[in-house]
């Protein structure tokens, strides 16, 4: 199943996603002969948990390496704001990057779906933060614009 | 003057009316790294549980990351050898006031402050200036190991 994100922004930075077509980190704001033209990415059946047949669909963001920003502004880095869909269970943040919840699927049936709930988390663009205090990992905290 | 939460240098959300506690006997900066909505505390005091923050009307997180102790703080410092007397303080720094909100020193009053010399409790004359509260213990080396539920880091 493939599914889009509508563009928005943390911290002013437009997020990637991949674009199953070409297999390469798109914008969520990519405009093609102006029009809007997102990336599309694909769920598999094994994106899904077996029992609850729900998927998370995360962003992924930390610090740069070099200027300690958050998040980082190059997007070449894993550290730049990255949509990443199929995760399952909920990955857990480190030092380098931290993940926000932006939504869940749910399908009746992983292989072949034929009906699906979307929940939306975030429906708009974000203010985020990232804290550390000692040896602790850091925290990660966002707040709806 | 209102505080504009969202765009600027430091933190963003709630991050920007909070603040850890200073640790005022360590020296050198309390800041291991920093950048746009994001800081890096090398010390201070933070809670067990949760992320130690206290809210703050002063100095709160973004603009704390070049100054040591320019906000909530506790500070305890020997005073005399002999006889020893030492002082336990949260000083005010730029506010005529106090870092520290009056509800979280409400809190902390009663709290056991473990210190190099010993333990006191935590009386509100600590936030108090100019002579704080005063102990009878002296360490050339005195340090704050944990304020009631706060652990220095």
């Amino acid at each position: 199943m493939r599914f889009q994100v509508q563009s928005g922004v943390v911290n002013n930075i437009v997020p990637t996603m991949n674009d199953v077509a070409t297999s390469t980190q798109v914008k969520l704001d990519r405009v093609t002969d102006g029009v809007a033209d997102p990336p599309t990415e694909e769920l598999e059946s094994t994106n899904y948990n077996s029992t609850t047949k729900t998927s998370y669909i995360v962003m992924r963001a930390g610090p740069d390496a070099t200027t300690g920003d958050f998040p980082s502004s190059d997007d070449t880095s894993n550290r730049y704001p990255q949509i990443i869909g199929g995760n399952e269970p909920i990955p857990v943040d480190i030092d380098t990057y931290g993940f926000v919840i932006i939504g869940t699927i749910t399908v009746d049936n992983t292989t072949t779906p034929t009906a699906l709930t979307v929940i939306q988390n975030v429906t708009g663009s974000l203010w985020g933060d990232r804290l550390k205090t000692g040896d602790d990992t850091a925290r990660y905290y966002y707040a709806r614009i | 003057m209102a505080l504009l939460i969202g765009q600027g240098f430091g933190p963003s959300t709630w991050g920007a009316l909070r603040s850890i506690i200073f640790n005022g006997t360590l020296s050198g900066s309390p800041i291991a790294e920093h950048g746009l909505h994001n800081v890096a505390y090398e010390h201070g005091f933070k809670t067990t549980e949760g992320n130690g923050f206290v809210r703050t009307d002063y100095s709160a997180l973004y603009a704390n990351f070049l100054t040591p102790y320019y906000g909530p703080n506790f500070l305890a410092q020997g005073l005399t050898a002999s006889p020893p007397q030492s002082q336990f303080s949260s000083e005010y720094q730029s506010s005529p006031y106090g870092m520290i909100l009056d509800e979280d020193r409400e809190q902390l009053t009663g709290e056991t402050a473990v210190l190099t010399s010993g333990s006191i409790t935590i009386s509100s004359s600590a936030f108090i200036g100019p002579y704080y509260q005063s102990y009878a213990a002296y360490s050339t080396a005195e340090e704050i190991t944990s304020i009631g539920k706060l652990t220095a880091f």
